[in-house]
């Protein structure tokens, strides 16, 4: 499976939405259950898949679906 | 870091009380979904939690494992001049609940007691306030007991907090005696995030606002006397300041990760375990969990997991790491030996005081 279909399914999994919601707008502020809980099930969810393991900064961050990708790439992953 | 030394007293019996009623983490499925609630299995490794009866106090559950740890010690109550209860649930608002145990468990009129209101660093500040007044006195013997009911102030629709906090209590007996290895201890506080972890009203600075539910600004409905965490502030706290802790500890008095037996931290969640297993280079092996059987337990965090997976060991002595941390801010760890045989197994409980 190519790596954006892994992510975009990750996604869609953790925050129970179809793929064509996935978009520039989904991000913690647009999306309801986009909470500590899922943020960090996200981001264990995706270092499980890309066997990396993110900076505390970077867990942080990652509060949207466009930002992620680029914390995903920061670590060798193309997407 | 304020940190701090003791020699010739130690740990001579630890002992563990639960509800009897397990609540396993699935039957949320109905009220949150199978998606969060799966999420949350992943991410937290929870699977199941312990519940207290409605009757049946922090302080209830604290005595039941006190006197577990009395009747497997043979203590004279009358050797114990300390009492410490450490606990965000006391039973009342004036006295101290200790009053109540100290009663109850029929200690000297000599006896010192009060309580200390810590959650998650509890168990290591009782330790050390155990072993400091025990330092500078007459006394033989102090006793310490750890006890939450968090369920109580917790919103039943806060997806965050109502699966991932246990009830239970735990006795900690600590004596004088001589004893070749120091035991220590070591602190942090930080004030200005007392709201990452609050529950707002219910005592005297709020005292008007009314008790019903409000929609917080992260979407979770509930009241000012409700607990509310700030779940990625917390997160952030517990994987930065606490293994800056750690190492700063383990640089100050020379010791690495492979001094220690094992590492009984707080059972925060199991993703956190594993951001300070990575980030203090410790192996996940060393790290014993016990949070998929029984969740968060607040101050009993450090004890539970000390008896779920230590008291098998035959006359073994364990030299333990143990970090607790969360309200207040406030983040401890300590460094002691342990006797298996010092350890209890884990009791089952629903009594309550009905005086």
């Amino acid at each position: 499976m190519e790596n954006i279909k892994k992510y975009n399914k990750i996604f869609t999994a953790v925050f129970n939405v179809n793929e064509t919601d996935l978009n520039g707008d989904f991000s913690i502020t647009s999306v309801d259950n986009w909470d500590s809980i899922t943020q960090l099930t996200l981001v264990s969810e995706l270092e499980d898949e890309f066997d990396i393991m993110l900076d505390t900064q970077d867990i942080l961050e990652f509060q949207s679906y466009e930002e992620g990708k680029k914390i995903v790439k920061k670590y060798n992953i193309e997407l | 870091m304020l940190s701090s030394t003791f020699k010739n007293i130690a740990v001579e019996g630890i002992s563990v009380a639960l509800p009897t009623q397990k609540v396993a983490v699935d039957t949320f499925i109905d009220s949150f979904g199978d998606e969060v609630v799966s999420g949350f299995k992943s991410m937290t490794g929870v699977e199941s939690i312990s519940r207290a009866k409605p009757e049946q106090t922090a302080s209830d559950l604290g005595y039941e494992a006190a006197l577990n740890l009395l009747n497997k010690t043979n203590c004279k109550t009358d050797d114990i001049g300390i009492l410490i209860f450490v606990t965000q649930k006391p039973d009342f608002r004036v006295p101290s609940t200790a009053f109540l145990l100290h009663k109850r468990l029929g200690l000297s009129e000599d006896c010192i007691c009060f309580d200390i209101n810590l959650a998650c660093s509890g168990f290591v500040y009782g330790l050390q306030t155990a072993f400091s007044m025990l330092d500078n006195s007459k006394s033989k013997k102090a006793l310490l007991i750890t006890a939450d009911t968090s369920m109580r102030t917790l919103s039943p629709v806060d997806r965050s907090m109502i699966m991932l906090f246990g009830d239970s209590g735990s006795a900690t007996l600590v004596e004088k005696k001589t004893c070749p290895q120091s035991t220590r201890f070591a602190f942090k506080t930080d004030g200005k995030r007392f709201k990452s972890i609050v529950t707002p009203a219910g005592a005297y600075r709020a005292k008007k606002i009314p008790n019903k539910t409000v929609m917080w600004e992260d979407g979770i409905e509930r009241s000012y006397y409700d607990t509310q965490m700030k779940g990625m502030d917390v997160f952030g706290f517990s994987i930065s300041d606490v293994p800056k802790l750690m190492k700063s500890f383990m640089e100050e008095f020379e010791v690495t990760s492979e001094d220690f037996d094992f590492f009984t931290l707080h059972q925060a969640n199991k993703y956190i375990l594993k951001q300070i297993s990575r980030k203090v280079k410790i192996p996940m092996e060393k790290i014993p969990i016990s949070l998929d059987r029984y969740g968060n337990n607040s101050s009993n965090s450090i004890p539970l997991v000390i008896c779920d997976h230590l008291v098998n060991a035959q006359n073994k002595t364990f030299r333990l790491f143990m970090s607790g941390f969360g309200a207040g801010l406030s983040w401890a760890c300590g460094d002691i030996h342990l006797n298996s045989d010092k350890i209890f197994p884990i009791i089952r409980t629903d009594n309550y005081f009905k005086g």
